[in-house]
């Protein structure tokens, strides 16, 4: 069963490593063709972003141009469908925008496609993953895109409700502005759910780097499984002290489809055998080192050769016999 | 060869121009554009802040504490300035070394190249005709 795995893995590997090209060109499109189209049935007010001719148009430019390029594109294609519904909530909405490229996307940019990715995420319930393997893989401060990233999946969620508030002349302009203040203040940076959401997603992230680091057999395993127990126990806890009005079964589902996410792309990076560890000591001129290599397991796939016998041939033959 | 070329076409360029700057200089440079880029997010957020409070004391009869107003502004910019350096600092240090690695074994791809292609001219002249 195992080496079946593994085997499959390599498989899968191989075919990568031959064809990323074409895979990474297919990745982008389908990325952005969803990503768009999310987009549009969320807060799609312009009914000219909607048509289809339109979306594929603008996921062909995704996948020719840059990943912080990405970004822009989608926060204009946001800002446009809001500004259809409120002239107020896109001046909003674009601000807001522009502060998250400077503070974030700026210094990040190989991170876009995950910022962009999150919200999606959020709405499939598959976002443990995303700390467990940022955690896993890169360090706990990479936490920063789940954060932003879960700051604007709430704010999208509030777009239509602020929106509401509209004015009609000029002079309305002040105190519709202070409207949708007070309704961000209240609602948006006062969500619960958004609070606890950000405050567990950290406690993972630094929970599943403190064990990954560890030097024990195992420790990405364990480390998986820590970040998926802390995911479900955090969000009880905390939905009990914030009553935060969160679903259980929906964690407890999101916990395991997380922990099963992270541990599928914890496999796919590499699979090591723990029974075949080895502890050498050596020494150069600076330094001993004390080392503890762990093999990776690899298995060749078989190399089979179907040979085709020619029917035609072989039939020819056997009358010519007769 | 291919290695090269496919390095060349990624992020040759992205190494190439991080190459041109001393460690330190880079991460200096790189440190300042994130100090304008927290300013100028900070100049637009509190700018919105003070606007919204200057509205409800208008409307409202909010009281409106500019003492208290200025302090904290300037106590969040100088705390995001502290954290955003750090992380900035660790960011473009990562950034430089990773580049750094990855241009070494560029130049051990360029050399191992070198030599076979030496190897190789060597091969033709021991079998080059006598024409003479």
């Amino acid at each position: 069963m195992l080496s079946n795995l593994i085997l499959i893995r390599e498989i899968l590997l191989k075919l990568y490593k031959k064809y990323d090209i074409y895979f990474n060109v297919a990745f982008k499109f389908f990325f952005a063709l969803i990503v768009f189209t999310q987009i549009n049935s969320s807060f799609g007010y312009a009914a000219v972003l909607k048509k289809s001719p339109v979306v594929i148009l603008l996921s062909i430019i995704a996948v020719l141009i840059p990943q912080i390029w990405f970004v822009l594109l989608v926060g204009i294609f946001s800002i446009i469908n809001i500004f259809f519904l409120s002239t107020e909530m896109a001046i909003i909405t674009g601000i807001l925008m522009l502060v998250i490229f400077l503070m974030y996307v700026r210094m990040t940019p190989s991170r876009g496609y995950l910022l962009i990715a999150i919200p999606l995420l959020f709405k499939l319930n598959f976002i443990v993953a995303v700390p467990i393997a940022l955690a896993l893989f890169s360090s706990p401060a990479s936490v920063l895109v789940v954060v932003v990233g879960t700051l604007m999946y709430y704010f999208g969620l509030e777009i239509p409700n602020i929106a509401l508030y509209k004015s009609t002349e000029l002079s309305d302009l002040p105190n519709v502005l202070i409207d949708m203040y007070k309704y961000l203040v209240s609602n948006f940076l006062g969500n619960k759910q958004m609070i606890l959401s950000i405050l567990v997603f950290i406690a993972i992230a630094v929970i599943v780097y403190i064990i990954r680091s560890l030097r024990i057999d195992y420790n990405h395993y364990i480390a998986i499984a820590a970040g998926t127990i802390t995911n479900l126990v955090f969000y009880i806890i905390g939905n009990l002290i914030l009553k935060a009005g969160i679903s259980v079964p929906r964690v407890l589902f999101a916990s395991l489809i997380g922990g099963i996410i992270a541990m599928v792309i914890q496999f796919m990076r590499f699979y090591v055998d723990y029974h075949r560890t080895e502890s050498v000591q050596f020494e150069d001129d600076d330094y001993y080192y004390y080392v503890k290599a762990v093999p990776k397991i690899k298995v060749t796939a078989p190399n089979k050769k179907v040979s085709k016998i020619n029917t035609r041939s072989f039939r020819s033959n056997q009358q010519e016999d007769n | 060869m291919t290695k090269l070329a496919i390095y060349e076409k990624r992020i040759g360029k992205e190494d190439f121009a991080i190459n041109e700057y001393f460690k330190g200089d880079y991460i200096l440079i790189n440190n300042i554009w994130t100090r304008v880029s927290v300013t100028v997010s900070c100049a637009i957020l509190f700018t919105c802040y003070i606007l919204m409070q200057i509205f409800l004391f208008l409307s409202d009869d909010v009281a409106f504490d500019i003492y208290g107003l200025a302090v904290g502004c300037i106590t969040i910019y100088i705390g995001l300035m502290i954290v955003y350096s750090i992380f900035s600092t660790d960011i473009y240090r990562r950034k430089y070394k990773d580049s750094q690695r990855r241009l070494s074994s560029y130049n051990d791809l360029l050399i191992s190249l070198n030599e076979t292609k030496k190897e190789n001219e060597v091969g033709l002249n021991a079998i080059k005709p006598d024409i003479d």
